[in-house]
């Protein structure tokens, strides 16, 4: 992706108010980053910003699960992946979908007769199985696909059974496997710090930064039961402290993208404030990078 | 053969409202139930309940992000006294019921939010949930007033000095009246402007939600008179005399003919002529509610 001025372009996560943002201050951000979830059931999306680089993402390859996507999901990724000509795919740490064991349940909407579709990210257990689960299938779709693929840390609500080590040494025995790169999502870092308990500054020097090519910031919900993810409200000051500190640590990051997409409309003036906080939060660092 | 190991469990969890129920009862239990190992249910037993009940919550209101383009003023408030997510955690079993049922249409999922949140807020005693509550019960207002209609009956005469006891009234517009514990508006408007609220005092009020048939949006006011009382009876077939009588059990229209001739004035509603021949139910259509 070609940025004016050098350093990470920044990107905004699709909303339903970014056509107009983008008709009223086209030079606010760099690109735009699409679900894939969203191009599929609302094609015409990508024609209203058609103006902007998109950037696809993905929650629906359930990489760390057991139970592939259908063959048909896989078809349409590769088809959007050269229609969007995405410079590459983000697809999260995580699985959507599993084997339905006999409960007696009934065959549900998004998938009858077929295995569960949860409908959304979880975070697997992190074991050796997994991680040479996720990197088998990386590996396969990096290929497939021939684009550069990036894998995003999910936050960890709970703590997941049959886990045998950390998420940091998932994503560093996933680097060693697999041709992927990072997509950190601040916000899912943050989550999975206060959840766990470890101080999320010093953890984040073990990840293998080298391979984090996209950050993704938004909001954090504090709830009485912890933390969750809220992309409905402007990320809390410690993104900001981990965002100065993996500018300046992470030499091949390429785009920052703002997830401000889970509500209709998002205050205009907050929106510049945000984007205003995180150039200033990488400022230094592309400083350096100038000299 | 089906292998049971933990994304199969948690899946069935977060999907299957029966195995929940199996599952909250007793973990160990739900999980041999399914051909999983003694390994494995003992593992999954140690699980912490109250989070993975509140990640249901959180992917439940995930799914209902929809609702941000009609409830903004509600989910914000609800965010801001920490009562989103449990009340989403509470809607999770109803809305994978939905799921399963293969409900997909959002009218009837926003109706299905708004009667499970009124209940679930008027039962939470907990601080900002009557707050909450009015949002909600406003922003309903809001949208039954702003959906589409078709105007089935035109009037003819647009003389209101004409009025009868006779004429029929027809409706320009969609109405709603609502009864509430306190007017919502001052606290919407500091929503709305992010400005800090204050704790809402109850004084019962009496909303009308009007939108006129001219496109110009929603209007909201203190009702303060019976008219908006009246204009929810107009149905498009019944004359001022009949909805007098059906209203306020006064048998003698005369004395209430002003208000039909004040609607009127402000474009409210039309007439037509009793002698018209009947155009069948309804107009733009009116509602009148209460919050309890």
């Amino acid at each position: 992706m070609e940025v004016s001025g050098g350093g990470p372009a920044l990107g905004l996560a699709y909303s339903a108010y970014l056509p107009g943002l983008i008709l009223e201050s086209p030079d606010l951000f760099d690109y735009v980053e699409i679900p894939f979830e969203l191009l599929r059931h609302e094609a015409g999306v990508l024609e209203r910003v058609a103006a902007k680089p998109v950037v696809l993402h993905c929650a629906s390859l359930s990489i760390a699960g057991r139970v592939p996507p259908s063959p048909d999901v896989i078809d349409e990724v590769a088809q959007w992946i050269k229609t969007t000509r995405t410079p590459w795919l983000g697809e999260h740490f995580s699985f959507v979908t599993a084997s339905r064991a006999d409960t007696g349940g009934r065959a549900d909407e998004y998938a009858p007769g077929e295995p569960y579709n949860i409908g959304y990210t979880v975070t697997p257990p992190f074991n050796d199985a997994t991680v040479q689960r996720v990197a088998a299938v990386c590996a396969q779709y990096v290929e497939q696909f021939a684009v550069p693929m990036l894998v995003e840390n999910s936050p960890i609500y709970f703590e997941v059974p049959g886990s045998a080590f950390s998420q940091t040494q998932a994503f560093c025995r996933l680097c060693e496997a697999a041709p992927v790169g990072i997509l950190l999502d601040l916000a899912h870092f943050y989550i999975s710090a206060r959840t766990l308990g470890f101080d999320p500054l010093e953890e984040l020097q073990r990840w293998p930064l080298d391979r984090v090519w996209e950050i993704h910031v938004s909001g954090v919900s504090e709830q009485d039961l912890g933390s969750w993810d809220d992309h409905a409200s402007p990320a809390p000051e410690i993104e900001m402290e981990l965002l100065r500190i993996a500018a300046r640590r992470c030499p091949n990051l390429r785009a920052i993208t703002l997830e401000y997409n889970w509500a209709s409309h998002f205050p205009p003036q907050l929106l510049r404030e945000e984007l205003s906080r995180v150039k200033r939060a990488i400022a230094p660092s592309r400083r350096r990078r100038q000299k | 053969m089906t292998t049971v190991d933990v994304t199969a469990i948690l899946a069935a969890y977060l999907v299957d409202p029966a195995f929940t129920t199996a599952f909250d009862a007793s973990p160990r239990n739900a999980v041999l139930s399914l051909g999983g190992s003694a390994d494995l249910a003992r593992e999954v037993s140690a699980i912490d309940l109250d989070r993975l009940q509140a990640f249901r919550g959180l992917i439940t209101k995930v799914q209902h992000n929809f609702l941000w383009s009609t409830f903004p003023l509600t989910l914000r408030h609800l965010r801001h006294h920490r009562l989103d997510q449990p009340l989403f955690t509470a809607l999770a079993t109803t809305h994978l019921g939905l799921r399963q049922q293969g409900v997909r249409d959002v009218n009837a999922r926003v109706s299905v939010f708004v009667d499970f949140a009124a209940e679930f807020l008027r039962r939470a005693r907990r601080r900002g949930a009557l707050e909450c509550g009015l949002l909600l019960a406003h922003e309903d207002c809001l949208r039954q007033v702003n959906e589409p209609y078709e105007l089935l009956a035109m009037g003819d005469d647009a003389r209101p000095h004409r009025v009868t006891p006779r004429s029929i009234p027809v409706l320009l517009g969609r109405l709603c009246v609502r009864t509430f514990p306190a007017s919502p508006l001052p606290l919407a408007n500091a929503v709305s402007s992010g400005k800090r609220t204050a704790p809402v005092r109850p004084k019962q009020t009496d909303m009308a939600y009007w939108n006129s048939i001219d496109g110009q949006g929603a209007r909201v006011f203190a009702v303060t008179d019976l008219t908006p009382r009246l204009l929810t009876a107009v149905d498009g077939c019944r004359s001022v005399g009949q909805i007098v009588r059906h209203v306020t059990s006064v048998r003698a229209a005369g004395p209430f003919l002003s208000a039909f001739v004040t609607a009127a004035q402000l474009g409210l509603i039309t007439f037509r002529s009793p002698a018209a021949a009947s155009p069948g139910p309804a107009s733009g259509g009116a509602s009148v509610s209460k919050v309890s």
